[in-house]
């Protein structure tokens, strides 16, 4: 039987990655983060709090499972064992399943932080995308979280209705922003509180004889739209920064900064892994204060 | 301790327990759904008033083939349990115009159900001194109703028995929360919640006894709640103790609430009055009002701001059900209200099912996590 090779337009592509050309052996706290998201798990290990490696991978159907092989994948080349691993928190919707977890924390405290170290200490909204949801918190000089709000059960405006979008449309989900920043003129948004209503109404502005990119644009609008709503109502200061999956996406991004009339500051970490990294950083902090340097 | 168990089981066994007094008694159970039924009037026929609720671990298909998508979960929760046939036990259902879930909902209970008597109380929507006479005369309706259909008479003594019982009940309950003043209080949210819900499941005569029995053995309770944040719990009707359940498993404590299955269902006492009637109307029309009531947001403001003074709340949670649209109003004003106070509040909108309770739990968890501070 011959199988036909459709390409997965929807699949991001899953890395590691070691930062630090440094010897683990020599540092004094190895901690680590585990952030177990609903659609891709994340994990970074941290030298005296400086970002040594980290992977990104979807997440399966037995969390545990993925908890593990993501934490294992992000040591891989380093010689680190998990029990070389002083302290490892676990964030996410799947943080109660990270086994060799000491703790868990949520994962809007974990965002913060890790905007905080990804950006420095001038954020002060911090707005996280992810595969299910949406966050839009609010922090301090130190990335503490001051307020925040999350959207409702729907997955319009994430990562999840982009996928399902870069499967409609047949273009990888890496390309889909630019794709969707290459019309003249930005047509009306598509429906905006639903994945599935959004995706059915694209559909039929497809067959209307829409090119693709005007298609995007309308989704990419749409999502903008939603996502601004949910900032308005928690309040945006500057300096405003986007973490999570989709920070990476410049159509949603750029429209959001538009409609704000504020531009996001640019990340020189990959801000997918901001909740990762808040996570190992509060390691950091508990095992101090276990060991009594706190 | 084994008395907090007497109050899980009657609610937890609440059809059975109504069913066997029924038997045992040989007298009618009148279902409620509103915390401005006068309780007292269906008390002074020996019957047992029962208020009527819903759960949060079932789906709700039947009530959905009939009811609209902007229907209240919690109304939808309780039509499905009726066409389920767990009402069927019922001699009586009586309910206000307090909220329109409410008071559309009455219809489809009375054209759906078989349960033989009816009766809907027009309550007034704002507070001024012809409301009150008002619903005077409409209390004087309803008792005349339950007169002829239960074939008996309501007299002014077994109204004012009815009455004394209510008071002695309610101020028990005040009691009841003070204990949760302490640091850790005395009685976790879930049990406190547990405690007033099961008032509404038995006769006050019997929940009056077990107050009693808990007064005086709570103090020296070997397992007191942990501490955590302290909270004042406020929004739509709270029929289960889930939501607290999921609140206290994260580091939050409630230690008080304003919500129509606590603060707001006791807190009043009927007044001593000549005639009891008027009494009961008095102290219905003047309670803490319910957010349905119109310009009377100050005074449940108020009445939320004491108690955060009294028991030394931390910070507030608002759960709103999906389309609790009286409740929805208010919330934006509370919380604005209390910000610029600078006590922390997190709305949490939430349907009367299982539906989302791991998003809901990360809120909370992470507000928690707000208000006490990560390391």
């Amino acid at each position: 039987m011959a199988e036909m090779n459709t390409q997965e337009y929807w699949r991001w592509p899953e890395y590691r990655h070691t930062v630090l050309d440094k010897d683990w052996h020599n540092s004094k706290i190895i901690t680590a983060g585990v952030d177990v998201g609903s659609v891709g798990s994340k994990a970074v290990v941290m030298l005296d709090g400086e970002l040594y490696a980290y992977s990104a991978m979807r997440t399966g159907g037995v969390s545990e499972a993925t908890a593990v092989k993501v934490m294992n994948w992000a040591i891989e080349e380093t010689g680190l064992k998990l029990d070389d691993l002083h302290y490892v928190v676990g964030t996410g919707y799947g943080r109660v399943n990270v086994p060799f977890a000491k703790r868990t924390i949520t994962e809007i405290a974990c965002h913060a932080r890790g905007a905080h170290y990804i950006y420095g200490p001038t954020v002060r909204t911090v707005l996280d995308i992810g595969g299910q949801d949406c966050k839009a918190i609010r922090c301090d000089e130190r990335g503490k979280v001051l307020s925040f709000l999350m959207n409702d059960k729907c997955a319009a405006g994430t990562g999840r209705g982009l996928e399902v979008f870069a499967d409609l449309v047949s273009v990888p989900i890496q390309d889909l922003g630019k794709v969707s920043l290459s019309v003249d003129e930005e047509p009306q948004p598509v429906s905006n509180t639903c994945v599935i209503f959004a995706k059915a109404e694209s559909l039929a502005l497809l067959r209307q004889g829409w090119p693709k990119e005007r298609v995007a644009a309308a989704y990419h609008a749409a999502m903008a739209d939603r996502i601004v709503d949910l900032l308005m109502r928690v309040g945006v200061e500057k300096d405003f920064v986007v973490t999570g999956g989709v920070a990476k996406n410049a159509g949603v991004i750029e429209r959001v900064e538009r409609l704000l009339s504020i531009k996001s500051l640019k990340p020189n970490i990959d801000p997918i892994l901001a909740g990762s990294l808040g996570a190992a950083l509060f390691a950091k902090a508990l095992y101090e204060k276990q060991i009594g340097l706190r | 301790m084994q008395i907090l168990q007497s109050f899980k089981n009657l609610l937890h066994r609440k059809h059975i327990i109504a069913k066997t007094w029924k038997n045992q008694n040989k007298r009618p159970v009148v279902g409620w759904n509103s915390t401005y039924t006068p309780e007292e009037i269906i008390s002074a026929i020996n019957a047992l008033p029962i208020r009527i609720l819903g759960s949060m671990d079932t789906t709700t298909t039947l009530a959905d083939a009939y009811l609209p998508r902007n229907a209240c979960s919690f109304a939808r929760s309780t039509f499905d349990h009726a066409l389920k046939g767990d009402y069927n036990y019922l001699d009586g259902f009586v309910t206000s115009n307090s909220c329109d879930n409410f008071g559309k909902t009455y219809d489809l209970w009375r054209h759906y159900t078989q349960i033989p008597y009816f009766h809907f109380i027009n309550t007034p929507h704002t507070n001024t001194p012809k409301s009150s006479e008002f619903l005077y005369y409409e209390l004087i309706r309803f008792k005349e109703s339950l007169e002829k259909h239960f074939k008996t008479t309501i007299t002014n003594k077994t109204l004012q028995t009815a009455i004394k019982t209510y008071n002695e009940n309610r101020t028990f309950l005040k009691q009841v929360y003070n204990l949760r003043r302490k640091d850790p209080p005395l009685l976790s949210g879930v049990e406190a919640l547990e405690i007033v819900l099961s008032s509404m499941l038995t006769t006050k005569q019997a929940h009056n006894k077990l107050l009693k029995q808990l007064l005086s053995e709570v103090t020296t309770r070997p397992d007191p709640p942990k501490p955590g944040v302290r909270l004042l719990i406020t929004g739509s009707i709270m029929d289960t103790p889930d939501l607290l359940n999921i609140t206290e498993t994260v580091g939050g404590i409630a230690v008080t609430d304003d919500l129509c299955t606590g603060t707001r269902y006791f807190w009043n006492l009927v007044e001593a009055n000549k005639d009891p009637l008027e009494a009961i109307a008095k102290r219905y029309i003047n309670k803490i009002p319910s957010p349905f009531m119109h310009d009377s947001h100050r005074e449940r403001f108020n009445h939320i701001k004491q108690l955060i003074k009294d028991y030394d709340v931390e910070a507030v949670i608002i759960f709103l059900l999906k389309f609790c649209d009286t409740h929805m109003f208010d919330a934006p004003l509370l919380t604005e209200e209390l910000k610029a106070e600078g006590i922390p509040v997190l709305n949490i909108e939430y349907e009367h099912t299982r539906s989302g309770i791991a998003p809901i739990k990360t809120r909370i968890e992470a507000f928690i996590e707000m208000v006490k501070g990560v390391p």
